[in-house]
């Protein structure tokens, strides 16, 4: 008892202790984001340069012109296709990939490494080699299509409007290691007795795998829908590289469209601050989603 | 212990003094002006010209004045148009700054000094009678009549370069109307099928925009109209333009492919001589010289420069121009007066004609000439006379609203691949322009 008591003692000394060291960084954290916001929200009312000299309150001016503006919604349902991309990608080759690595096949270090390294380069360099291969007259792709007798398959895949977006999601097939990361971990927690069992069951490697093995990993499937979803507003350099929203603004994403819009001169930085609030708000209701179905599963 | 606390309190002392000075304002003994006779040292920020570029013009400015140092900083032109508004905001330690003739010198005005008051003092009280007062106009036209930025380089676009070997080549002569161009257009295809007859950014909205405007302007001066008089997009103006433009792809003298080039990849086409024309704006004019080209490690022997043969019988071969870069006095510097001296020094003074060695524009100083042993061969001599003309007699301003060019770039380039009718991207820019997003 005496212990016992002791240790709640020492615990809650220690939640004190760990509170006062958070503090500085707690501080310093809402007062960053919270400055953030009430700039985004205080300056998307106005009309105001960069400067921020000169304001002028415009009510919500700015946020009827970019409801209004085609060229917004545009972007945002690129962005979910861009997301989607990820998505598709890492559900199925991402899976199949891990669950292949999962064997004991020689040179399995290797391979991992090999899916991995895309995701740890920066996009833009990624982006930027894409762009060159994709090229309609040099880029490798066409010219190996010429080389083979199949010119007829050479395409302008990034000034081709409905190519384009196509080609700029095709990157997303060598971003899957961090998939592949999430179902491997999760594949090591699958236990041998469930596989066994569907093997007695006469379930054959199909009916594991989608039967089996792709429910279980239900909460790793949430995790990389979810993470991706949001990825999505964050991607920028892989359009800005490739196409730069081009061609005719069929593959203006989220992030390039806000970044145009705060460098022109003398733009309307209220108009960008209403746009990344709508942005914002549409990513809060997905992280709400995303915090309700993961407290659902726990 | 007590010792311990003692020395640790006497050295938060002295830390937190030596805060409070570091944070305070900028070093005063760098606020002596060049009357002085101390040294000073003039932060200049810009877009343009690049280091390189204006060197020379520098050391030949501190030479004359010993006792002032230019540290030049040179970023990128967006960059630059994001940084610097923020920068003097801020009064950061800035005390020449580079001026964009758009809606860039109109934010950053109340940041300027008036330049009536400091330049007779740097070059004497008549020095209106060394620029251009064209020049004048239009930049105090950016800045509510007052003179708060000089010009350094006019520019026009877009202005075709030429390649004379591979023009001679195949037995022409420049084109200067659409059927000429066919023509040069089918003869060069026949020779060269690999390589471009015309090339430029296509990928890059604004150059895009360029050339559809170039179009416009041959059949008159509709962009002033819609710039200044609130002419329509939607017009039957802007249409033949569009159109025009698409001509050039329809009839085979533009290729569909150059809607995949961007900057660096069309000028590199034309540098390495895989094609035959490259449309840029004037501050391309280094291509012309052989001396330049050399520094810039081109191999081309002999560039020539013309204008965009006409899309129609009636256009008249013409650019857009305007001021191009202009540069301004900070007005909370320390050191207006030295400023002002580097700036008349680049504007009206033997730093114009040596800067204007690069060729990168015509400068504003009335007597402005470029030597001729910049050019080795006629065409080049001659083309840069037909870059001065050009830009001397356009027939429209290159007053560009940055931001919508992005976007009427694009409406272009839907025309030019076939996703959008001429009609309905012109409509649709048309109600881009009245969103609000460009007042």
């Amino acid at each position: 008892m005496k212990n016992t008591k002791g240790k709640l003692k020492i615990g809650g000394n220690h939640n004190k202790a760990g509170y006062i060291f958070l503090l500085p960084l707690l501080i310093i954290f809402i007062g960053l984001l919270g400055y953030s916001f009430y700039f985004l929200i205080i300056n998307s009312f106005k009309d105001v340069t960069i400067t921020f000299r000169h304001a002028d309150f415009t009510g919500l001016e700015n946020y009827k012109t970019i409801v209004s503006d085609f060229g917004f919604w545009r972007a945002m349902l690129n962005t979910f296709l861009l997301s989607t991309a990820n998505i598709f990608c890492g559900l199925t080759f991402g899976f199949f990939i891990a669950i292949i690595l999962n064997f004991k096949i020689k040179g399995k270090r290797f391979f991992h490494a090999l899916f991995f390294i895309p995701s740890m380069l920066p996009i833009a360099l990624m982006a930027a080699v894409f762009g060159s291969i994709l090229e309609y007259k040099n880029g490798i792709v066409n010219n190996i299509f010429r080389t083979v007798g199949l010119s007829g398959l050479a395409q302008r895949w990034l000034a081709d409007p409905k190519l384009a977006i196509w080609a700029v999601c095709s990157v997303s097939i060598f971003l899957i290691g961090i998939p592949i990361m999430y179902y491997t971990a999760d594949l090591t927690t699958i236990s041998s007795s469930i596989l066994e069992a569907a093997t007695i069951d006469g379930a054959g490697m199909r009916h594991q795998l989608m039967l089996v093995i792709f429910p279980i990993l239900k909460n790793t499937h949430k995790t990389i829908i979810l993470s991706m979803l949001l990825g999505g507003f964050r991607e920028m350099e892989r359009v800005f590289l490739m196409t730069d929203g081009g061609p005719g603004g069929t593959t203006e994403i989220i992030g390039t469209y806000i970044y145009r819009a705060t460098r022109s001169a003398g733009s309307n930085i209220g108009l960008v601050c209403a746009a990344a609030m709508i942005v914002l708000i549409v990513a809060f209701v997905i992280s709400f989603i995303q915090l309700k179905l993961t407290s659902k599963n726990g | 212990m007590k010792l311990k606390k003692v020395t640790a309190l006497a050295l938060a002392t002295i830390m937190t003094i030596g805060m409070i000075s570091g944070c305070g304002s900028s070093d005063k003994s760098a606020s002596k002006d060049s009357g002085s006779g101390e040294d000073i040292t003039l932060n200049y920020w810009t877009w343009f010209p690049s280091t390189d570029q204006l060197d020379e013009t520098i050391r030949a400015f501190e030479k004359e004045n010993p006792n002032i140092k230019i540290n030049m900083t040179v970023m990128e032109s967006k960059a630059f148009q994001e940084k610097a508004p923020l920068a003097l905001s801020t009064e950061e330690d800035i005390d020449v700054v580079g001026v964009q003739p758009s809606a860039f010198a109109e934010e950053i005005q109340d940041y300027l000094a008036d330049l009536d008051e400091l330049m007779p003092a740097a070059v004497g009280d008549k020095w209106k009678d060394l620029y251009s007062e064209k020049c004048l106009e239009q930049g105090n036209k950016l800045t509510d009549g007052k003179t708060k930025m000089l010009v350094l380089t006019n520019s026009g676009s877009m202005v075709g370069f030429y390649n004379v070997a591979l023009l001679k080549e195949i037995g022409a002569e420049v084109p200067t109307t659409f059927e000429e161009y066919k023509v040069v257009a089918e003869k060069f295809k026949e020779k060269y099928p690999d390589k471009y007859t015309s090339v430029f950014a296509g990928k890059d909205a604004w150059v895009m925009d360029e050339m559809m405007l170039t179009v416009l302007g041959q059949q008159g001066d509709y962009y002033n109209q819609w710039r200044y008089d609130g002419a329509k997009v939607d017009s039957p103006e802007y249409l033949a333009a569009v159109n025009g433009l698409k001509k050039y792809f329809d009839e085979g003298i533009f290729s569909a492919d150059l809607l995949d080039l961007d900057y660096a990849s069309a000028t590199e086409e034309f540098t390495n001589g895989n094609a035959l024309i490259y449309y840029m704006g004037s501050w391309e004019a280094p291509l012309l010289s052989a001396t330049l080209r050399e520094n810039n490690g081109i191999e081309l022997e002999n560039v020539g420069a013309m204008a965009l043969p006409t899309a129609e019988d009636n256009g008249q071969l013409t650019v857009r121009s305007y001021i191009d870069s202009g540069i301004g006095v900070v007005d909370y510097s320390e050191k207006k007066e030295a400023a002002a001296k580097f700036v008349a020094y680049l504007t009206v003074g033997d730093g114009a004609d040596i800067f204007g060695k690069q060729l990168t524009g015509t400068s504003a100083k009335t007597d402005f000439t470029v030597s001729n042993e910049l050019f080795d061969t006629q065409e080049s001599k001659d083309g840069w006379n037909t870059i001065v003309d050009l830009i001397n007699n356009a027939t429209a301003d290159r007053n560009n609203v940055s931001g919508y060019s992005d976007a009427e770039g694009a409406a272009v380039q839907s025309v030019m691949n076939g996703s959008k009718t001429a009609e309905n991207a012109l409509k649709d820019m048309q109600k881009e322009w009245a969103s609000g997003k460009y007042n």
